[in-house]
């Protein structure tokens, strides 16, 4: 392509910036509506949550007041229950404090709605949920409505307005997450179709408030693509398979796939674990490291002594960028590699570094994947808290003349999706010249404990794409249970 | 922080509404998906605005969501056709003679239909940076990649790009997804 070509299309890319037209009024003035809503609901349940705590405090104070006072149900002498109430209440706001949760917390899970409501009677509360039975959902999976006065749409009903007979063919995700959003999934041969996913996004009564579809297409024009489950291997096979081809320690937390015809295992990218050795967990000994400094001085010694870097001259920063929470230092080394650092503005801690030459150079790494990871690791584990006793590897790529490596952190055998982090490696001098993540302490809310000798695997199908192509069929996969 | 939400995201959402419609609209090729993939991104703005730590730029963060709504969208969608009647019947009208236009108009489409064809990661770069004209730092940061990358890429792009439309006016448009 020419220089002049080049520009032309430039331009004319350009010019398509504003030449659509804007969305449509009545889209913007429902979504700011929509947002504004939503943000009110989640302050008045942070609220509810807060004032519920306390008097939830309260009200247990009071009855276990009672029941130690009158230990054979007869009546207390006169004082002792207020006294003691008068004692807890008092009490009782700074318990709640302590209970101060996120408010998704106090919100059941819809799912958890369910079960609650179907074992023993709902307590008498304003927002009550009802439940209904629907053909389309098994009697375990069917979702809240409200109780009010004001008649409103069930999930499946609305799900059947919206998507007629066809809304028979999904069924409520096992594993959906969202606490305002029931996730439902296409079921195609009785087995969940992962890429053919119905979001409802429900209101805090439970009624639902709009629905994202996201459809394979595919799945529309074939169903004979999808694998025959009858040809499936066992679920206990398929155990096997997995155990025999992953540590011990490492099952509980598997993020990829079985192939449930041939039972090979497959990692998040469905390359054969057996083939790459991709998925691993590389233990550690986190030392908790703080590396702090407060001054531009201070942050350049620092970082020349903890990572083996030189800066010259004065070690003043070329430049320094204010952000809301941290700053961010930029250090000329030689002609065309600078070195970056972002240090918390309060705390004056190291949030991340990170040595880059600008060239568009790019050399064939000469420094396995397995070697970086191992050197990543090391590093990395001086600064984690100690909390953390090993690291998942999650990914892998080639970056200028350095390896990333993506890491999440392992601590009680469950993954803590809040400690992330990123390690650049040099390919040729081996050292690590970029670090990223949260070095925070974990909080208990950041890991659910999945320790287990033997998975719970579930059936499912899913489509993949490698290497941006969709493959001609679906595969029949376990997953583990996370 | 918590006690005005409403007013944060309010003031996002007008601040950056369009901003986040237009790119998604180039990335899907029609309406009716980018309005519903921008209640998406904003939903999950909202979600997440408490843990927001401002350690990158707002629209920056913005941005890395709706790259994330967009290429999940992808991921599960294998669209039914190369371009989008919705998005391709609006073009809007420029000043000139009929012959013109209608010159105009077809090489929007075709430019417009080229971008549906390019693989996400190329289509995602030519809109930051060419479209969008974000810095080539901004585009790394939401993309996740380096400066570099986003050179190579958005080179890269250009260049199918223009090979699509070239193929197309020699009456053998390439009917080949995902380049690259």
């Amino acid at each position: 392509m020419s220089g002049l070509e080049d520009e032309k299309l430039t331009v004319q890319l350009r010019g398509l910036r504003r030449q659509d037209p804007p969305p449509r009024q009545e889209f913007v003035t429902y979504l700011d509506q929509t947002l504004v809503k939503q943000a009110r609901q989640m302050k008045q349940r942070k609220t509810a949550g807060r004032i519920l705590s306390m008097a939830g405090g309260a009200a247990a104070t009071v009855v276990l007041a009672l029941l130690v006072a009158v230990p054979d149900g007869k009546e207390a002498p006169e004082g002792t229950s207020s006294v003691r109430t008068e004692q807890r209440a008092e009490n009782a706001p700074s318990l709640a404090k302590e209970k101060d949760i996120p408010e998704q917390r106090n919100i059941p899970l819809v799912a958890e709605q369910r079960k609650i409501s179907q074992v023993k009677e709902q307590p008498k509360q304003k927002e009550r949920s009802v439940i209904t039975q629907s053909q389309s959902l098994p009697k375990s999976q069917t979702l809240p409505k409200t109780a009010s006065n004001t008649p409103t749409l069930s999930v499946e009903q609305y799900m059947k307005q919206k998507l007629g007979d066809k809304s028979t063919q999904y069924q409520l995700a096992s594993n959906h997450l969202e606490k305002d959003t029931a996730v439902f999934q296409r079921v195609i041969n009785g087995i969940p179709f992962a890429d053919s996913v119905v979001k409802v996004h429900l209101e805090s009564d439970g009624t639902p408030a709009g629905m994202v579809i996201e459809e394979n297409f595919d799945a529309e024009a074939d169903l004979s693509l999808f694998p025959n489950p009858e040809k499936a291997i066992s679920k206990e096979e398929a155990v096997q398979r997995l155990t025999a081809s992953l540590k011990q320690e490492e099952v509980a937390t598997f993020a990829g796939y079985i192939n449930a015809l041939n039972g090979e295992v497959l990692d998040r990218r469905f390359q054969s674990v057996a083939a790459t050795g991709s998925y691993s967990l590389i233990p550690i000994q986190a030392q908790g490291k703080l590396l702090m400094a407060n001054s531009d001085e201070e942050i350049a010694t620092l970082i020349q002594k903890e990572f083996g870097v030189r800066i010259g001259g004065d070690n003043r920063p070329l430049s320094t960028e204010e952000h809301e929470s941290y700053m961010e230092y930029t250090w000329k080394m030689t002609d065309a590699t600078y070195l970056t650092a972002r240090f918390a503005k309060k705390s004056g801690q190291l949030l991340a570094y990170r040595m880059k030459t600008n060239t568009e150079s790019h050399t064939s790494p000469e420094l396995s994947q397995a070697e970086a990871a191992q050197i990543g690791a090391k590093k990395l584990a001086y600064y984690l808290p100690s909390q953390i006793t090993q690291l998942a590897m999650e990914g892998a790529v080639v970056e200028d003349s350095a390896i990333r490596l993506d890491f999440i952190a392992i601590t009680q055998g469950a993954r803590a999706e809040s400690h992330k982090y990123k390690v650049w490696v040099d390919s040729t001098s081996r050292q690590v010249v970029g670090l990223e993540g949260n070095f925070s302490e974990i909080g208990e809310s950041s890991t659910e404990s999945n320790k287990g000798n033997s998975p719970s695997l579930e059936l499912h199908y899913v489509w993949p794409e490698l290497n941006g192509k969709r493959t001609p069929a679906p595969y029949l996969v376990y997953q583990v249970k996370q | 922080m918590q006690e005005d939400i409403e007013q944060r995201i309010s003031a996002i959402y007008h601040a950056h509404y369009q901003d986040v419609y237009y790119f998604l609209l180039h990335f899907t090729g029609n309406q009716n998906d980018a309005e519903d993939l921008t209640q998406e991104v904003f939903t999950r703005v909202l979600k997440g605005l408490a843990g927001f730590d401002g350690r990158v730029t707002l629209k920056t963060w913005l941005f890395s969501i709706a790259k994330h709504a967009a290429i999940d969208q992808h991921r599960k969608q294998k669209v039914k056709s190369f371009f989008s009647e919705n998005w391709l019947m609006k073009l809007a009208t420029k000043e000139g003679s009929p012959e013109n236009v209608l010159t105009k108009r077809e090489n929007v489409r075709e430019l417009k239909q080229a971008i549906q064809k390019l693989a996400p990661h190329y289509r995602l770069v030519l809109i930051l940076r060419c479209i969008e004209e974000y810095s080539i730092k901004e585009t790394a940061e939401i993309l996740g990649v380096s400066e570099s990358k986003v050179k190579v890429n958005t080179h890269r792009a250009l260049k199918l790009v223009k090979e699509m439309m070239d193929d197309t006016e020699e009456g053998g448009f390439l009917n080949e997804w995902a380049r690259g």
